[in-house]
């Protein structure tokens, strides 16, 4: 094709250019436009990929349940609910892959017309070859086409093979007893990569942070957010089943549990973005207690936190069923411990410490501590419980002896040595129904019994230990301490948060805030946090003077404790789990 | 152009004497007499054609595989569930309509089959129900067709409808249909319903 030669007249030929210009342009805006489109028509063709609406393994669970409670008018809401809602998101795709189609049509169009017209318009008048690059081009012509060719084909073979990858990895897994099943009957999971202890520490593992004690880096976490305009929430996603366990964190995942009384689940959401990746079911465990146990309103079915140990996540319910998912969800072992005896049901979360699953299971008769395989759920050892009925979670404390699994149930705190168990020490003084777990500040072991005392104990070197101090003051009987290795933070359901120095309990403060607290406090660099029941959060200073820095609302009940990792806090609420980052996400 | 002029040959015309009027309405005669043949020939022909052909699916063969919704070019597919009323029972317990062992008779989610509810029951008069098919809904899943076919009478069965149906030259359903019943039919009969007063 002729180009045309550019107008020799001055005003046609600045005609002629704004038109090369208007082409010119129109085609770079169509041509980021057809793109984007088609970006986002792969995306959603991605999802719809992962999870077909119409195929829901929820929902097909929940119609099988009902099946078996055939009466449970709960049970048909939750039906209609989901089905509606997977309906709408079947038609949604439907309705977006349409229009998105058209779209991409209209671009692609405008796009080449416009080419069309630049590559009329081009300004430059063709000259004739001469000779010698004339015989040039004959040469580099072929040749870069073929590098076209190739290059293009390159392209297409990559762009394929990522969309091959994305659509191949179902973010919904299977959860179906074939699969866990097949994963079980191996009696392994994938190999096993040694557990990086720096992976622990940056991550939120278990109930109260990677060494229970509640503590964490700063992060950059902003002391103030608006759950109704958003700021400085990241995101807020709700949570199908309640649960007051608190969430727990491994690298972008973000894991909680819930439960009802015939129903439980492991939630894993993506911690950038709250997109629940995948749900766990835990019913169709065999052995399973065919009744639920009895619990109180407030603790639920799912209080005990879930753990992990970046290869598996681990859950336990208040009907003592254990259950085993991959970080992607998929079931890897579970097994039933049996109905717990106690009466609030049970509560205490797990911990892992290299390849054992630690399970506390304090009852009012035939109180355990399991060790488990974490890899196959079988267990390697169990030490029998002369303690009364608790709700602790143990910590792992590295003491001079080696790492020993702290404990509290009245009457005593008893240190385990690990990895095999045995009894290393123990201290009376404790009494009454325990709740508030232990931690370890690298000094003290701090214990709270909520009928007796807060002891402080003193590991020793050679597998003794004993009391440095003790309190009988405003105990808490469901929050944990709170130390930094200085200070100690007591605070109680009713609201009395105390300062107390480590070393010997001297009184720094005491103050009454107006709330109640089911939350244990958290230490985020210099800052305190306090949750209350009703959804407020306090944030203290860390210093020896009560000081109040500010104070937010999540607008909702929060029993659970916070988690934090990454730059973001975590809280779990009664309907939501919220992500509080600052705008723009978590700072590096 | 000037060249060519003067040495193009000189027309009858130009000559001095004319066609008389005789030959004039010969060949006029001749002339409207091979039109005439050509247009009745070219009529006959446009009469006696073969239609085109197109794809359908034979009923009777079809074996509720599922295939028609996960396999046709468009989507949703361009097979609809059509319903044959004259051999409708109007059963209060449609199989078609419930799933198996139902928990209750009425539209609750948790009883229906359809997974986009594009079954419509309606009340007609005690003990019966009428079933109407939404077919902006119906994806083509046959769930509903082989509950009929399998526990009622069938009147519920799958057609290709052809204003969504490309057409194409080679059917992706057919290829993939496990029991051949996806069939050339003549494009003025584009049909393969049961029943005889059907509407689809």
């Amino acid at each position: 094709m002729m180009r045309p030669v550019p107008p020799s007249d001055p005003q046609a030929l600045r005609r002629h250019q704004a038109r090369y210009l208007l082409a010119s342009r129109s085609a770079l805006v169509a041509g980021v436009f057809t793109l984007l489109v088609a970006a986002l028509l792969a995306l959603n063709f991605a999802q719809r990929q992962s999870t077909d609406p119409l195929e829901h393994p929820e929902l097909a669970a929940l119609k099988v349940r009902l099946a078996a409670e055939p009466r449970s008018s709960a049970l048909k809401t939750q039906i209609r609910q989901l089905d509606q809602e997977l309906r709408a998101e079947y038609f949604r795709y439907q309705s977006r892959a349409h229009a998105g189609a058209w779209l991409l049509l209209g671009g692609a169009v405008v796009f080449l017309v416009s080419i069309f017209g630049m590559t009329t318009l081009h300004p430059s008048a063709p000259q004739p070859l001469r000779g010698l690059e004339r015989d040039a081009r004959q040469w580099s012509e072929p040749r870069r086409a073929r590098w076209a060719v190739g290059l293009l084909g390159a392209a297409v073979i990559g762009g394929l093979a990522l969309i091959a990858v994305l659509v191949s990895a179902p973010a919904l897994p299977d959860s179906s007893d074939a699969a866990a099943g097949a994963v079980a009957a191996s009696g392994q999971a994938s190999p096993e990569a040694p557990i990086d202890e720096t992976a622990i520490a940056r991550n939120w593992p278990r109930f109260r942070g990677p060494d229970g004690s509640g503590r964490a880096a700063d992060g950059g976490i902003p002391a103030t957010w608006d759950v109704s305009s958003g700021e400085n929430v990241l995101w807020k996603s709700p949570i199908p089943l309640p649960g007051v366990g608190s969430p727990i964190v491994w690298e972008n995942l973000v894991v909680v549990t819930g439960a009802e009384k015939d129903q439980r689940a492991v939630y894993g959401l993506d911690a950038a973005t709250g997109k629940l990746l995948w749900t766990g079911r835990g019913e169709r465990i065999a052995e399973s207690p065919a009744e639920a146990p009895e619990v109180m309103e407030d603790t639920g079915f799912a209080a005990p936190t879930p753990a992990t140990d970046g290869q598996r996540v681990y859950a336990i319910f208040a009907n003592g069923d254990l259950i085993a998912f991959t970080l992607k969800g998929q079931r890897v072992w579970a097994r039933a411990l049996g109905m717990p005896a106690n009466g609030y049901g049970h509560a205490a979360s797990l911990l892992v410490w290299k390849d054992l699953l630690l399970v506390p299971w304090d009852q009012s008769e035939n109180g355990r501590l399991f060790a488990l395989d974490a890899a196959t759920g079988k267990t390697v050892w169990e030490e029998p419980r002369e303690v009364h009925c608790s709700w602790t979670t143990p910590v792992v404390a590295k003491l001079a002896g080696g790492d020993a699994l702290i404990t509290a149930a009245a009457p005593k705190v008893i240190a385990y040595g690990l990895p095999k168990g045995e009894e290393t020490w123990s201290v009376e003084g404790l009494e009454g129904e325990l709740g508030s777990s232990p931690v370890w500040d690298g000094q003290h072991v701090f214990a709270v019994g909520t009928d007796s005392n807060l002891l402080a104990i003193e590991p020793g070197a050679h597998g003794s230990a004993r009391v440095a101090w003790k309190t009988d003051k405003d105990l808490p009987d469901i929050t944990s301490p709170l130390s930094d290795g200085e200070r100690l933070w007591l605070l109680t359901t009713q609201g009395r948060v105390t300062c107390l120095a480590a070393k010997d309990g001297t009184e720094f403060y005491g103050q009454e805030l107006d709330a109640s607290f089911f939350a244990s406090p958290t230490l985020v660099g210099e800052r305190v946090l306090l949750i209350s029941a009703s959804g407020k959060a306090f944030w203290l200073a860390s210093g020896a003077e009560y000081r109040l820095l500010g104070t937010a609302e999540f607008g909702e009940k929060v029993h659970a404790s916070p988690a934090l990792a990454g730059g973001r806090l975590f809280v779990r609420g009664e309907r939501h789990l919220f992500c509080i980052a600052p705008r723009g996400g978590p700072k590096p | 152009m000037a060249d060519a002029h003067q040495h193009a040959p000189e027309s009858p015309a130009s000559g001095g004497a004319g066609p008389s009027r005789r030959d004039f309405l010969r060949q006029s005669l001749r002339g409207a007499a091979f039109l005439a043949l050509g247009g009745a020939a070219g009529f006959l022909a446009s009469r006696t054609a073969r239609a085109g052909n197109i794809w359908q699916i034979d009923p009777y063969l079809c074996v509720q595989c599922g295939k028609c919704a996960t396999h046709c070019v468009l989507n949703p597919s361009a097979v609809k569930c059509v319903h044959a009323y004259e051999m409708c029972g109007y059963c209060e317990l449609c199989t078609a309509f419930f799933e198996p062992d139902p928990n209750g008779l009425n539209t609750g989610a948790e009883n229906q089959l359809c997974p986009t509810g594009a079954i419509v029951r309606t009340f007609v008069e005690d003990p019966y129900f009428e079933y109407r098919i939404t077919e902006d809904l119906c994806i083509g899943c046959a769930k509903c067709v082989k509950g009929c076919t399998a526990f009622g009478n069938g009147s519920m069965h799958l057609q290709v409808r052809h204003d969504r149906c490309l057409n194409c030259n080679e059917c992706s359903i057919a290829v993939a249909c496990p029991a051949g019943a996806f069939k050339r039919v003549p494009a003025n009969r584009p049909y393969l319903m049961k029943g005889k007063r059907s509407e689809p």
